[in-house]
């Protein structure tokens, strides 16, 4: 890590130093630093990614620490989007933005989350079988066995935006931090 | 206050950060695009940020501020949840409500309103009609409550959910991948 970053996540849990040390390492140093965060704008193909001090219990698939959220733009038709809470409880939805954001403790975990909810958003699969698929594909990933769906998005996340504030009524891309698109994000 | 970790931000932001600090003292965490306030009772957490979003309802305005508390939606909720208003976010895992408007009154109706969707069966179209009315009293004699205070207590309610992957699964995987773990 850069002597910034180490200064940075110094106090931080260890296993938040490791997590802010792994996506350092992919997608250079953090484009905002505080305290308790950092944020990584643009680290493609994300739109955003933030490395959590804390963290919070998750133990589906199986035990661990959520401190990696990766924030992409997808649209979550409303019926939608409480299966894509029953899917995964670390993927939340902001529907008036058209951001989804998936949080774990590796982000080829996310991959594979954001993944599976845009499959369950499109109807190939319902909640029994994204978190089935996803039970399986996590295990094979420990394993050792890395697969197209945690490698990666599967498919082509929104390029304008999918911001829909309401009523259904696509709009402009709203107004982004104007931080330039980092071209480090190894590719999909 | 906030002047100069606000500089360059739209107006609304900038105003919003301005009239949070006033309210709750200066953050807790700032960065050239997000101030944070921690643990401002109620609020587990305050955001202002400089990217605003527009938003069209319950009137046409940008989404600068987020206010966080924690409380829990039983599943069988969320899909009204989702309803009612699409600035009002769940995080199941961390059992985090969250309202993302202009300013904190209306993510203090929003949120009430939400509790009232999730809690007691009110309609998601009854709790946007409400929002609605409610927002028109702002300036009058007969402001409605929900504007100036939650209504309900927030609570701590985290989902971690249930581990799935067991020892049958590893075995099964193990076998059909022909080989031992390898690190991951």
């Amino acid at each position: 890590m850069t002597e910034t970053l180490d200064r940075v996540v110094g106090d931080w849990p260890e296993e938040a130093q490791e997590a802010a040390r792994r996506t350092a390492e992919r997608y250079g140093p953090p484009d905002e630093t505080m305290p308790r965060r950092l944020v990584w704008n643009h680290p493609l193909p994300w739109k955003r990614i933030v490395v959590n001090r804390d963290a919070s219990e998750h133990h589906f698939p199986e035990p661990h620490q959520d401190r990696i959220e990766s924030w992409v733009d997808l649209e979550v038709p409303r019926e939608s989007a409480a299966d894509v809470a029953a899917f995964n409880g670390s993927i939340r939805v902001n529907r008036t933005r058209g951001e989804v954001a998936a949080t774990c403790h590796v982000e080829a975990v996310n991959f594979l989350a954001v993944n599976l909810a845009h499959d369950l958003v499109s109807g190939r699969i319902g909640v029994d079988e994204a978190r089935r698929e996803y039970t399986e594909m996590v295990a094979s990933h420990l394993m050792g066995r890395p697969q197209a769906y945690t490698s990666g998005f599967a498919f082509e996340p929104a390029s304008t935006g999918a911001g829909t504030a309401d009523e259904d009524r696509p709009v402009a891309p709203h107004e982004v931090p104007t931080v330039s698109a980092r071209g480090t994000g190894r590719p999909a | 206050m906030t002047a100069p970790l606000t500089e360059g931000w739209p107006t609304s932001a900038a105003a919003a950060a301005q009239v949070t600090a006033d309210k709750y003292g200066p953050p807790d965490e700032a960065s050239p695009n997000t101030l944070i306030w921690h643990d401002r009772t109620p609020w587990k957490r305050v955001v202002v940020s400089r990217a605003i979003v527009p938003h069209r309802f319950p009137h046409e305005h940008v989404d600068v501020v987020q206010h966080v508390v924690e409380q829990p939606v039983p599943m069988e909720r969320l899909a009204d949840l989702a309803r009612f208003n699409g600035s009002v976010v769940y995080d199941r895992t961390r059992g985090e409500l969250s309202s993302h408007c202009e300013d904190e009154e209306g993510n203090i109706l929003a949120l009430n309103l939400a509790h009232d969707v999730v809690a007691h069966g009110m309609d998601p179209d009854a709790a946007r009609r409400r929002c609605h009315e409610a927002i028109e009293t702002r300036n009058s004699e007969n402001r409605d409550p929900y504007l100036d205070a939650l209504v309900f207590e927030p609570g701590r309610g985290p989902d971690p959910d249930e581990a799935t992957i067991d020892d049958e699964l590893r075995d099964r995987l193990r076998h059909a991948l022909g080989g031992a773990d390898r690190p991951a």
